[in-house]
Parts: structure tokens; sequence; C-alpha cells
């Protein structure tokens, strides 16, 4: 696991989430980031900021990525959303096309 | 506290079934009335699929009471949240009956759209709530049985409403009128089948923006019609039903901007000239001439004219402009002469069902059959020799249904000509699936492997014919073929197993087949497959049924005994299934010894579901939480996965 | 993809580390040093269900982590004694509740 295989993701709150590459793809959005270079200047350090989404939601969709992952290539676990956050999540979601 | 969290299991996430529970609320299926023309419009929403995530928050939010409430203590508005999901949530909620009056509160910010459409429980208090909300667009009220005049009054001057339906809400009346006459931005007005008098439709006349209304089956006179003069935007009315005579029709020269006109089922035989119109529906009329006049012709693209009687045709279509029509309905009507034909150069639809066409006819459609892309020639006087006209000038037709027609196995050597063709009805045909005469049966070659050319072939219907087993065997090799219905007591096992080699099926139809217990065990579907009609194999057990959608939960059986199965299954939760003692009937049969089938045949061929009124199928549907109620048909699916 | 992930915290920064059951925590020290910078013997690793520190020398099966588990990193501090593990709690909107907390980060 190198440094660059990896992308740090910064919630509102200023938390943050190194994550890899390959599991951030998992949203359309932030892959759309990651392979247009220039056009988005944080991603030339690895790093995305999400003012609008919240800490908690952040590591729950980072932990969706890897879920994702996982289920891709065959492993059936179960991704549990607490019926609290689902709406906000919805919407990380939504916003982040995954 | 509740902690209930939702599990997705790789099953529950099957592309088909995700993409049913996403689009099942947003089809905008709007039905004409049964004794009118039916006319099915289904308009698809451009709204792309949600992603996985969005879709797992959805179903965990919508899981249950506890879940709701969850999610509402967090927040008491959605106010940030985007229309479509907040549109998504609600009525994802209101599917599984957990949306109410008061929880309507958290979408007044974020909701433009609401489709209420047939719910019973609309009324009073729920409008009270979507009154108050401020951005709502359009509001689906159709067939809710509670809506009245006071009930619509909650949207009196709401000021972003611009579409409304209260179709068939039959206690609405005029009063009620001018509820809706304090909304004047409105642009769409649906009310066929209400209470609504002529006096009422006059009324409608301040409402200047509409631009379209449907007053289907209302007693629309032709002063009241002459009133909505005023309404210049005016693009699409419907008058079917209506009390409009060739006097009020001649008044539709006031409506600049009309484009499309529906005079079905009424005393309409002449139209005046309306240069702006580009559809016309007047099925069921008796037509002297259309579009008579002065001025400009009408480009007119689509004309209904099913079950119209036109006595004289070079007469009535003499003003028409024929070049430009590309879809033409004359099913069903009574015309004496199809010499208009080839003047429709542009023609890609044309419904020549239940009429008196005959091969002579199908010499006109092959001159303009160079854009034809659907021929509905069923129940004509069409042969096999009639068809052969056709080949060759045909090069794009990809829907043909040539059912109840005299035709036979020489026809599928024409259809050979069409390499497009990918829907063929031959249901209740002579096709007998052989060349030869019955004498050298046994070595005779299968005349439908002639269709294996058709690359395209997706949907192929050959019930009510004599084929037999043996004539089945070419179709494993058709490629694309994705749909098949065969109804036939010829066909047995054989055939099942055939069919188990062709990888594109999804649906497969075997009525009436002499199928096997023993040859349903063995029987391994293809991959693809998701619905297999088994209604009318009388020797299938109900056991050997469920067996066979226990090891393939992916495939929806269809059988009239899993009706059976379905409505007990039911009635155990169900208090209310004791006022269908019709259902006792069905109970007590089961287990008995296995009586005549011909006795019980007529029974078995009836849908179980057409025994209920909708409310008594919903009460039941309620009574089991695991069912949805929006889709009867998933039912048996349902039984399968948990029992 | 490898079988599982774990959680890496410290402060306000997680580290999600794939990892496989049978990896020792010293292979799982090695990952974090490309990450961090930090020598393995400056890294400490608690498994924040049991509060266990854990040892180079076991597998993550032997220790009993799992998918997901939440681990506490504390560095070595300039005193050659290892900080205090220190993991800051998002102050946002829907905190878990008390009954469920443990399991819930």
């Amino acid at each position: 696991m190198k440094k660059e295989d990896t992308v740090k993701l910064i919630s509102a709150e200023g938390f943050e989430f190194i994550i890899d590459k390959k599991a951030a793809m998992v949203s359309q959005t932030i892959r759309n980031m990651l392979t247009s270079p220039g056009s988005f200047a944080e991603t030339e350090h690895g790093e995305v900021t999400f003012p609008e989404i919240s800490t908690t939601i952040l590591e729950k969709i980072c932990q969706y990525f890897y879920w994702s992952l996982q289920y891709a290539s065959g492993k059936e676990t179960e991704f549990h959303i607490e019926p609290e956050i689902t709406l906000e999540l919805m919407m990380a979601a939504n916003y982040l096309h995954t | 506290m509740s902690c209930s969290c939702v599990s997705v299991r790789r099953k529950y996430l099957h592309k088909g079934l995700l993409r049913q529970l996403l689009l099942d609320f947003r089809y905008n299926l709007s039905v004409r009335p049964t004794h009118a023309p039916t006319e099915v419009v289904i308009e698809l929403e451009s709204q792309k699929m949600e992603s996985q995530l969005v879709e797992m928050c959805m179903e965990s939010a919508t899981e249950s009471r506890d879940a709701v409430e969850a999610w509402r203590r967090q927040r008491r508005t959605l106010e940030s949240m985007p229309n479509h999901l907040a549109e998504a949530l609600l009525h994802r909620l209101l599917g599984r009956r957990l949306l109410f009056p008061s929880l309507l509160e958290v979408f007044k910010y974020c909701v433009e759209e609401i489709d209420l459409r047939g719910e019973s429980c609309v009324d009073a208090e729920w409008m009270a709530y979507i009154g108050a909300f401020d951005h709502l667009h359009s509001l689906n009220l159709s067939d809710c049985d509670k809506i009245n005049n006071s009930a619509i009054w909650a949207i009196t001057g709401m000021t972003n409403l611009r579409e409304l339906d209260l179709s068939r809400c039959s206690k609405i009346t005029d009063a009620g009128i001018s509820h809706l006459t304090t909304i004047p931005i409105l642009e769409k007005l649906w009310i066929p089948e209400t209470g609504i008098t002529a006096d009422g439709v006059v009324l409608l006349s301040s409402l200047t923006n509409l631009s379209l209304l449907d007053l289907g089956g209302l007693p629309v006179s032709d002063s009241a019609l002459c009133s909505l003069k005023v309404l210049g935007k005016l693009q699409h009315l419907d008058l079917w039903g209506s009390e409009v005579s060739n006097k009020g029709a001649s008044h539709l020269k006031w409506f600049p901007r009309l484009s499309s006109l529906n005079l079905a089922w009424t005393k309409v035989t002449m139209l005046p000239s309306l240069p702006s119109l580009a559809c016309l529906n007047m099925s069921n009329c008796t037509i002297h001439s259309i579009f008579e006049g002065e001025g400009q012709k009408a480009l007119l693209t689509k004309l209904i004219l099913s079950g119209a009687t036109i006595r004289n045709v070079s007469e009535a279509f003499i003003h028409l402009e024929t070049s430009s029509l590309s879809i033409l309905d004359l099913s069903n009507s009574s015309l004496n002469s199809y010499c208009f034909l080839p003047y429709m150069s542009a023609i890609s639809d044309l419904d020549l069902s239940g009429t008196s066409a005959g091969d002579e006819t199908v010499e006109h459609i092959a001159c303009v059959g160079q854009n034809l892309r659907h021929l509905n020639l069923s129940r004509t006087k069409l042969s096999s020799a009639g068809l052969g006209i056709l080949a060759g000038f045909v090069p794009n037709l990809e829907t043909l249904l040539l059912s109840y027609t005299a035709i036979d196995d020489f026809a599928i050597s024409f259809l050979i000509t069409m390499p497009l063709l990918k829907c063929i009805n031959l249901s209740g045909t002579n096709i007998r699936g052989i060349i030869n005469d019955v004498d050298s049966e046994s070595n005779s070659a299968s005349s439908l492997s002639g269709l294996c050319d058709l690359d395209h072939l997706e949907r192929l219907d050959l019930e009510e014919t004599r084929i037999k087993d043996s004539a089945l065997v070419p179709l494993p090799s058709f490629r694309k073929l994705s749909y098949l219905s065969l109804r036939s007591g010829h066909l047995t096992d054989t055939t099942l197993h055939q069919l188990s080699s062709n990888r594109s099926l999804v649906t497969l139809g075997i009525r009436d087949g002499v199928l096997t217990n023993t040859g349903l065990y063995l029987f391994n579907p293809p991959p693809s497959m998701r619905i297999l009609d088994l209604r009318g194999c009388w020797l299938l057990t109900e056991d050997a049924l469920l067996s066979f959608q226990q090891r393939h939960p992916q495939i929806e059986v269809r059988h009239d005994l899993l009706s059976i199965a379905l409505i007990k299954r039911l009635s155990v939760h169900s208090p209310l299934s004791q006022a269908t003692p019709r259902t006792k009937l069905y109970t007590n049969k089961k287990g008995g010894p296995s009586t005549s089938p011909l006795r019980s045949n007529r029974d078995r061929y009836l849908d179980q579901r057409l025994k209920y009124t909708r409310e008594e199928l919903l009460a039941m549907s309620f009574g089991s939480a695991s069912i949805s109620r929006d889709n009867v048909d998933w039912i048996p699916h349902a039984l399968a996965t948990d029992g | 993809m490898q079988a599982m992930y774990i959680r890496v915290k410290r402060n306000k920064t997680t580290y999600f580390i794939q990892c496989d059951p049978t990896e020792t925590i010293l292979q799982l020290k090695e990952k974090l040093y490309n990450l961090i910078d930090q020598p393995v013997n400056d890294q400490r690793l608690i498994l924040m269900l049991v509060g266990d520190v854990l040892e180079d020398s076991k597998s993550l099966a032997d220790q009993k982590i799992e998918n997901d588990a939440v681990v506490a990193l504390a560095l070595r501090k300039d005193d050659n004694q290892f900080e205090d593990v220190n993991i800051v709690k998002p102050n946002d909107f829907y905190q878990p509740r008390d009954s469920e907390g443990g399991a819930n980060w």
C-alpha cells in the first residue's frame, strides 16, 4: 500500500479519512475528480474536502466503498444502515453518485 | 429504542426487480376508460436509475414505522433534499402504507410532484397538508374515491400548481370548479368522468393558461364548448363521450394551437379544417368528412378511427393530407374501401385488425411499405398468398400481427423476406409448424426453422395453433428470442426441455400443455428466464410448482393453483377474506382427488384476481406485510422466498 | 481486493487499511509506515472493542480482528513513552446512542 494509491477525504468538521483510490472510485463523482486532472485543484494533493458531508456520514460512505468492492468480488455480507442516518446518507450518496 | 438495520442481499438486488421497484411509481400510466377507446399512454419520466447506495438508503428509510420515526426525529423538514429523492421517498412510503397526513409536513418544501393516483385513503386531511406545499407543480389525484369538493378547497390559490389530475373523482362537481379557478396558472387539467356538468365546464373559461384539458365522459354541450373559445393556448382537448355535435365541432376552429383532439364516442360526423392539428381520435364515430373547408391543410401525423363507421371513404378523406400521416388505427372500423392507403407514403404504424381488409388490401399496403414498422392484420381475411404480396416491400417492418387469420405454414417463407422483424404474432392461425401433408408427418421438416434467419426476432406468439413438440425443434437456435407464448394441448414435456437450451428466453408461456410434474422437475430453465406461464397445465400439482419456485426464485411462475395458494395464504392474515366465499370453494378442493380436468377447465382459466374488487385485493395485500401492494404479479415470487 | 479492511484511528484521522486475516500485526504496521512515515517501532495498535494492545508477531485472526474493526494508533512521544489513545469523536448531528456506541464507530 503506497501513499500515492490513497486519497484523503475530509469531512465538514475537518476529520480525515485516508482510503484506497480504488475504493474512492466507487463514487462516480470522486472518480471524475481524480481522473480529470487540473479541473479540481484539490485532487492534485490527493485530498478532497466535502464541506457538506458530516463526519459520521463520510465515514459511512467510506465503509460503503469497501463493502461495495467486497460485494463485487462475491463476498455476500450485509451493509447496515442505521435508520437515523438514512436520509443524510441518501443525500450524500446521491451527490457522490455511488 | 429501535435499531433496525436493513440488510441487502444479492437476490434482492436483482437488477430487474430493482428497476421495477424504482420505476413502478414513476410510470405515469393513464388509462382511458374502458367504454371509450382504450388508449394506454405510458410516459416514462426521464429520471435516471438511482445509485445503489441511494436505493439501499431508500429501502432502509421506508422499512418500517420505526425506521420512519428514527429519521423523522432527526429532522423536522427535508428542506435541503433534492426534489427527485424527496419525491421517490414520498412515493415509496405511500406504496408501503407508511405515509400519513402529518408526515406529509416534512415534504412541504422539497416536493414538486405528487402522484396519489388510486389511493382510497386520500381525503380532506391529506389535502390540508398538500395545500401548503409551496413548490408543488403537479398533483395527481385520479381515482381517489374520497376526494370531493371540500377536499380540494385546500388547493385554492396554490401559486405553483400547473398540473392537476382529478380523473374519475366522481364526487367532484361544478362547485369544485370554483376552487380550481383560483389557480389561474394551471396549464394541464384532467377532469374526465367526474360529476361536472356543462355548467361547470363553462366556468373553466377563466383558466386561460390551459394547454391541456381533458373533459372525457362529461356532458359537454355545444354551447359549453363554445364558451371555452377564450382558451387560446389550448393544445390538447379531450371530449370523448361528450354531447358535442357537428355544431360544436365547428367551434374548434377557434383554438389556433390545437394539436391533439379526441372526439371518440361523439355524434360528430364532420370536422372543419383545423390546420394546427397533429393527432385526431374519432374512434367509434360515424364519419362523413374530415377537415372540409378552406385554408391550409392539417399535417396530421396520428389518426385513430378504431371502431369508426366510414360509409364513403373517398368522401370522408378527400380533404385529409395523407402524406404526413405516420400512425393510422382503423381497427374494428367499418369501411368499404382501402384505396386511400397508397397515398400514405409516411405511414409507419398501421392497424387494420378486425376490419374487412383482405389480400387485395395488402396490395395497397405494399405501395407504402417502405417506412412501415408496425402492421396489425389480425382478424382480417388475409391468407398466406396475401402476405406474399408484401414480400420485399416492407424492408423495415418490425412488428407483424397476424393472429386469427387464415394463414398457414406457407406464410413463413414470406416472413423471412422481412429482415428486421422483432415481433410476430401467429396465434390462432392454421400454422402447424410443418410443411408437408399429414401423411408424411414423421419425416417432414419444421417450417419454423425458416424464422431462424430473422436475426432480430424477440417475440413470437403461437398460441392456439396445432403446433406439436416436433415443430418447435428449431426454436432454441433463435438467438434473440426473449418472449415465446405457446398455448396448445398438443405440447408436452418435450417442448419444455427443448427450450431449456435457448439462452435468451425471458418469458415463456406453455399454456394448456400436458406438462407433468416430472417434466417440470427435470426442466433446467435458461438463466435469463424470469417468467414461466403454465396456466392451464392441469397435470401439474401445487407441490411441484412450489418446489420449482423454490429452486428458481428468480422466476415468476404463473399457474392457476398458485393464485389459489396465494389467496389461501393471504386469507390466513386477513379477516376480510371471509367476505369472499369463493376462496373457500377452492380451499376445499385442495387435497381432494384430482377431478376431471375438463370439468374444472373453465374455472382454471380464470385469473383469480378477477374475482375480487380492487378494495378486497388491497385489503388482502395489507394483511401481509411482505407483499407489495403495487404489483400483485409478484406475489408468487414472494411466496417462494419465504416459503 | 483483499478479504477485509480495518479502520485505524488517531485523533481526527482514520486510515482504511486492506488486509488479510493471516497477516501479522507487524505487517500491518509496515503498511502504516508507508502512509504516515512513522517506523513500526514507534507505533502501538490497540483493538478498541476490547482495549488490547496488539502484538507484532500475532496474526489478525489470532487477535480476533474482524472486517471493519476499529484499531487505535498511538505513537511514541519524544520522551520515548507512547502517547495515550486519542480518538476524537465527531460532534455532528447524530451521535450514536449510548446503547449502541461501541459497535457503531
